[in-house]
């Protein structure tokens, strides 16, 4: 995907929304809502905060969308605003202990092959509870590259920070990934 | 000699955007060179690929259904003007500061006007609608009483607990009920009345872990939400004069550990609405034990005790 360019269908909602028109708002929800919920389920782990805080981006986005212009890029500005609610919301409940921290141990031989399927469920679980525990600098970056698919310059527009930043981040978040997942080595052969 | 230092240099900084093909042609060259000679570097990559593997499980998640609802009332009670502007142009909507301070000494000036009519009785007779006795009207001064909401349905939010697994009732039970935003902590522990508890917890173990708001009508409900573990319950806050529905469900009166509240008769779920003062709270749980739920509605009522309604 091209991060960040306001497309056509897209910059249409827009201007619909500044005609006054509040059908608009469904639209963008409707175009974005996976996206924020993905970002935010990602971030924290958590289905009940990602449904708070996708709540929250969206009405932040319906307010501020009149100071949005069509030159900038959408998509960037929203995920910073997602990024952005995210931390904050981790700041405001880091004494709070999330509800399921333990990681599930996977263990190939227990699993006959036809389940294949819910073992591939388990390890994503498994790397979404470990992706929440990565630190916001480096946990941002894996998001990016792998809930949304963007390149090392798209991630660095979107963070504000060079390429090559993005690249190290990224490596310090893979090595910590497997060192903290090695356990699942022999499922994922 | 500075040929073979720059080939030696080892090349862990740049081994993820090597695997994802991020290098340009010479440095990406010079990395696989290099990994082919050291082994810690080839460890390193083979670790840093088994991270990018794992990380690749992350995608695309769907948004859950009811998202739109809560949104769009959430969005609806921060922008008064909203409903206006869906039937006005976008310039219109009050946000312009110029146009907001113009309005409000509109208002003012016309407020003053109409206080100055008022004493010299001429609004009072204009205003009076024609065929109506403003003399017999019952309960004062013929002004027509505020349109209130008096009752909450938490049917909508409960429903899911009909059908779900044990492991899924918690999540459940403490998700935002639909149209319930997060506010600041101080804010919800206010508007609940519980700002001058030492405990912030009714229940040993369990933490305060949602604090969410919705305006009823006129009403402020606040949904508190307390967890440990896998387990998890709700109470929702409202004032005196809004009553609690539970969809299709109704309540019987009963008495918990000798406190008098109202239990929902319901199969799928524990949950009792109970209050003092100008409180009612709603307590919703999937299992709470008889001694807890007593606990928890004890909390509350101490804290509400003696706040009668104005």
């Amino acid at each position: 995907m091209t991060a960040g360019t306001v497309n056509e269908p897209q910059k249409d909602v827009l201007e619909a929304f500044r005609r006054g028109d509040q059908d608009a708002l469904r639209l963008l929800f409707e175009a974005h809502k996976d996206r924020v919920y993905s970002l935010a389920l990602r971030f924290t782990g958590d289905g009940t905060v990602a449904w708070d805080l996708t709540q929250e981006v969206f009405i932040k986005v319906f307010a501020k969308l009149a100071e949005f212009h069509n030159q900038a890029k959408f998509e960037t500005w929203l995920y910073r605003i997602v990024l952005n609610a995210c931390i904050d919301q981790q700041r405001r409940n880091k004494r709070f202990v999330p509800f399921e921290k333990h990681v599930k141990h996977i263990e190939m031989s227990e699993e006959p092959p036809q389940e294949k399927s819910y073992i591939r469920r388990q390890v994503t679980e498994a790397v979404q509870a470990a992706v929440a525990r990565l630190t916001p600098k480096v946990k941002a970056p894996i998001l990016l590259r792998y809930v949304e698919g963007l390149s090392y310059e798209e991630i660095a527009e979107v963070l504000g920070c060079r390429a090559g930043t993005v690249a190290a981040r990224l490596n310090r978040g893979h090595k910590i990934l497997a060192r903290e997942l090695a356990g699942l080595r022999g499922v994922m052969q | 000699m500075r040929f073979w230092t720059r080939w030696d240099r080892h090349v862990t900084d740049n081994l993820s955007a090597y695997g994802d093909g991020m290098l340009p042609a010479q440095e990406s060259a010079r990395v696989s060179e290099h990994l082919k000679q050291c082994e810690s570097c080839a460890k390193e990559y083979d670790e840093v690929r088994f991270g990018a593997a794992l990380a690749s499980h992350l995608g695309r998640a769907s948004a859950p259904e009811g998202l739109w609802s809560s949104i769009e009332r959430g969005w609806e009670e921060q922008t008064p003007f909203s409903l206006s502007a869906k039937q006005q142009p976008f310039w219109l909507a009050i946000r312009r500061p110029r146009l907001a301070a113009a309005g409000a000494a509109l208002a003012l000036g016309l407020g003053v006007v109409a206080l100055t009519l008022m004493r010299f009785g001429l609004l009072h007779r204009a205003n009076r609608p024609s065929g109506v006795s403003t003399g017999t009207s019952v309960g004062g001064p013929g002004t027509a009483p505020p349109v209130v909401s008096t009752q909450f349905d938490l049917g909508a939010y409960l429903e899911p607990l009909r059908t779900a697994s044990p492991e899924e009732s918690y999540r459940l039970v403490s998700s935002a009920s639909p149209g319930f935003v997060t506010v600041a902590k101080q804010e919800a522990l206010h508007t609940a009345g519980l700002r001058a508890l030492e405990k912030e917890s009714p229940l040993p173990g369990y933490r305060l872990l949602g604090y969410r708001a919705s305006r009823v009508g006129e009403s402020r409900v606040v949904q508190l939400v307390y967890g440990k573990g896998n387990e998890a319950f709700s109470v929702f806050v409202a004032p005196r004069q809004l009553r609690f529905s539970y969809g299709k469900e109704t309540c019987v009166d009963t008495k918990v550990l000798g406190i008098r509240c109202q239990k929902v008769d319901c199969p799928f779920q524990k949950s009792y609405v109970f209050g003092e003062g100008r409180f009612r709270c709603a307590l919703v749980s999937k299992g709470l034990r008889a001694e807890q739920a007593a606990a928890v509605m004890r909390y509350f009522i101490s804290a509400h005790r003696g706040s009668q309604e104005d």
